[in-house]
């Protein structure tokens, strides 16, 4: 048990130091304030709606729609930006700075020092989403007088989206001196990710005999099933549609754990993948 | 791992990659279970109202849901009856399973049916049909359809194009079609309107609102039609002008928006007041939808329509005890109150207009005494009631007693002046009263008014319409004809 928390306690401080770090980086920064500026904006794009007739206003929740889907976008978009900046930046810029060497020169094996970063990340991943979903529900509480509980399950699924692709950005910059690329490359994995539908479609096409067509099916069918599919998690803005007192219905329930499954299997790849260029590096 | 780390490496990412593998192909399988689901609450709802369908006669036959649905309905019912316990029982001519899925009570149940082993088959072939593009009451954008292969061989799903955004974009063309409804360029609306729902299903506002523009605000400055001038149209079973049309169109929007959501009492609250109380005044349907939204979450208004349908209507019992539940929740509410009395006073009117037929129809002298004797006790039980009601509804109404009593004297001319008094007293009775001056007049040989001619020449000419076909020409004279009985 001691063997672990001293094997752990290296990761700690290197995830609380990436931390404080982190939220000190003043691009985050500006994306969390624009993105806390749309959700609060949301509230007013209701006035865009002038729901009037002769008699006077007429009686509808499409505004409270409106402010769900709103905020709902701008914290998948801005938060998946933090994201990819944050994973993609975070080890170019402790090789670039030469911090690395020094914190590799101590008692520290690169497995705990990217176990450190990654955990690190996920911490700064987590305090802007949450930041975002707070301002989100305070939002929806003034405008319905309730708290929307089921939101909350739409901010978890977010979350294992964003696990998701900070991964695989997290391999990337592994890989990479500067942040520029694997910045571009976990836009590219975002929305790929998204269309990762089409390879169900490549292969529902190759139907035919040929033998170019079978091969090209077989192949688009098995990435189909070895990618993530991102699509998968927009589950959480059918949860958005549902009343706020009422249950998740069983269908949905059952989806969620099974997403969050789904999400951790591929975050254990990204990182898996970012540990085996990691180790090869030459530090 | 120190050995071999690279192949360690590898089998962790393999074992990884596997599970999210295993995951997504679990995924799926619980995807389209959800859109075996939302399919078959669409069909059963579909079933419990007897909803039309969305297309026409001829594009329907290409679809095979009825056929799929029968099978499934087979195939759970035994099952479904023993999960629900005895408590459950099905309603006459609607199948267990439509009847379960009305509320949110029954959905585990429904839900752990439909991933079953034993529906494995019939879920395969929905499959199977809902991508060559055979099945018509899906959602075709819901989320579960598309990941369950909607989009069919071949085709770009339009779901992708949005990254999960497609709420969103909905809600910004919603902001287009508002837009437009304050320019007045209503026709550009409705184009917008339907690819709002179709990104976005469950945006029941859209639908609502959506409705009540075309059944209201553009057919508000369109021509009427005239009765003979319509065209029969067979999907509708009804003769339709201009405005009509728009009515029906904001019919079958509103029933999309059910089958699409068919918990949201508001979609089968517009749908009975809205379209078929107000603006086709017909009464039936009114009360049937109306049923509908009272049994979902609703609001307080909703069962005090249902209960002014169901007097329209002639279900005088029904909303009598309808009213009575309604002041038990809300006591001393007055309009409770006063509907219960006015429906007492048409029990009454009522009973005494059959009592008397009976006593008109029959031979023997002593029954007829004996009918004639209970006629003339409900008629003042009906008159005390409206005497104490102190309104101008229940003052019309007493007018209308005083009127059929001086006719039955032969006194045409003043049963007629107390009908014409009435008819201004209380607009609502108009009509009524209207026909009763005509029959009145007719009875004793008094000339009738040259608004009175013309009320009979469009009755007349309201039995046909272009194209209407004989034998529903046939059933409308007929019911020309009783309306027409004489009252006295």
């Amino acid at each position: 048990m001691s063997a672990a928390v001293d094997y752990l306690r290296g990761p700690w401080h290197i995830a609380v130091f990436t931390w404080r770090e982190g939220i000190r980086k003043k691009t985050l920064v500006g994306f969390l304030l624009l993105s806390l500026f749309v959700i609060f904006g949301s509230f007013f794009m209701s006035s865009f709606l002038n729901q009037t007739t002769g008699s006077g206003q007429i009686e509808t929740e499409i505004d409270t729609k409106l402010i769900k889907d709103i905020c709902v976008a701008t914290i998948s978009i801005f938060g998946m930006l933090i994201t990819i900046f944050i994973s993609a930046s975070v080890v170019p810029n402790e090789v670039e700075n030469k911090v690395i060497y020094t914190v590799l020169s101590k008692p520290v094996r690169r497995m705990q020092y990217l176990l450190g970063k990654f955990v690190g990340i996920q911490m700064i991943v987590l305090a802007n989403l949450m930041l975002m979903t707070l301002l989100f529900l305070i939002a929806i509480y003034i405008r319905q007088g309730e708290f929307p509980k089921l939101l909350l399950w739409s901010a978890l699924l977010t979350y294992f989206e964003f696990l998701v692709v900070s991964a695989f950005t997290f391999a990337i910059s592994c890989s990479a001196s500067s942040a520029v690329l694997p910045t571009i490359g976990g836009l590219f994995i975002y929305l790929t990710g998204n269309l990762t539908e089409y390879l169900k479609d490549v292969s529902n096409r190759s139907e035919g005999t040929e033998l170019a067509d079978v091969t090209i099916g077989r192949i688009a069918d098995g990435l189909y099933y070895i990618l993530p599919n991102l699509q998968k998690f927009s589950i959480k803005t059918e949860i958005l549609g549902l009343s706020s007192g009422a249950p998740l219905p069983p269908e949905v329930a059952e989806q969620i754990p099974n997403l969050i499954a789904y999400g951790l299997a591929y975050a254990v790849s990204g990182y898996v993948i970012a540990y085996w260029i990691f180790r090869r590096k030459e530090l | 791992m120190k050995k071999h780390p690279n192949i360690t490496l590898a089998l962790i990412l393999l074992l990884a990659l596997s599970i999210g593998s295993f995951q997504g192909r679990r995924l799926d399988r619980l995807f389209e279970a959800q859109a075996f689901l939302q399919w078959i609450a669409s069909v059963g709802t579909n079933e419990r109202l007897g909803l039309d369908g969305s297309v026409g006669a001829d594009e329907s036959e290409k679809y095979e849901d009825d056929t799929l649905y029968s099978d499934v309905v087979v195939a759970t019912e035994a099952t479904l009856l023993a999960q629900l316990g005895d408590d459950f029982v099905a309603e006459e001519g609607h199948s267990a399973l439509s009847q379960a899925l009305e509320n949110r009570t029954h959905d585990a149940a429904i839900y752990r049916l439909v991933k079953s082993a034993k529906l494995a088959p019939l879920r395969g072939q929905f499959l199977e049909k809902l991508r060559a593009g055979k099945l018509e009451y899906t959602q075709e954008l819901s989320y579960a359809a598309i990941m369950s292969g909607l989009e069919g061989k071949g085709s770009v799903s339009i779901f992708n194009l949005f990254f999960g955004f497609r709420k969103v974009a909905a809600n910004f063309i919603w902001l287009q079609v508002d837009r437009y409804w304050h320019s007045g360029l209503l026709h550009r609306m409705i184009p917008l309107m339907k690819t709002c729902v179709l990104l976005d299903p469950n945006f029941v506002d859209a639908y609502l609102l959506g409705a009540w523009h075309l059944g209201y605000n553009v057919t508000a400055s369109m021509d009427y039609t005239p009765y003979p001038l319509r065209t029969w149209v067979d999907k509708y079973q009804d003769c339709l002008g201009e405005q009509e049309s728009y009515y029906y169109i904001s019919i079958d929007f509103l029933k999309d928006g059910i089958r699409n959501n068919p918990r949201n009492y508001k979609l089968y609250f517009d749908l009975g007041f809205g379209m078929y109380r107000e603006k086709l005044e017909d009464t039936e349907n009114a009360v049937k939808y109306l049923t509908y939204a009272a049994r979902l979450p609703h609001e307080r208004w909703v069962p005090r329509m249902l209960y002014k349908s169901l007097e329209e209507n002639g279900e005088y019992e029904k909303a009598l005890e309808g009213w009575h539940l309604n002041l038990e929740r809300f006591p001393e509410h007055s309009v409770s109150l006063r509907s219960i009395k006015r429906l007492k006073g048409l029990i009454a009117e009522r009973n005494a207009g059959e009592a008397k037929a009976k006593a008109k129809a029959t031979t023997d002298v002593a029954e007829r005494e004996a009918l004639m004797s209970e006629y003339r006790a409900f008629a003042a039980e009906a008159r005390e009631i409206w005497v104490e009601m102190d309104e101008p509804y229940a003052a019309a109404r007493a007018l209308r007693l005083d009127a059929i009593e001086r006719a039955e004297k032969g006194l045409y001319l003043e049963a007629v002046s107390y009908l014409d008094k009435g008819r201004f007293e209380a607009g609502s009775l108009f009509v009524e009263f209207s026909d009763l001056i005509i029959e009145f007049k007719n009875a004793g040989g008094l000339p009738l008014s040259l608004s009175e001619q013309k009320q009979l020449i469009r009755e007349e000419e309201g039995v046909s319409c272009v194209g209407m076909p004989e034998s529903v020409r046939e059933e409308r004279v007929a019911e020309l004809r009783e309306r027409r009985k004489p009252t006295i």
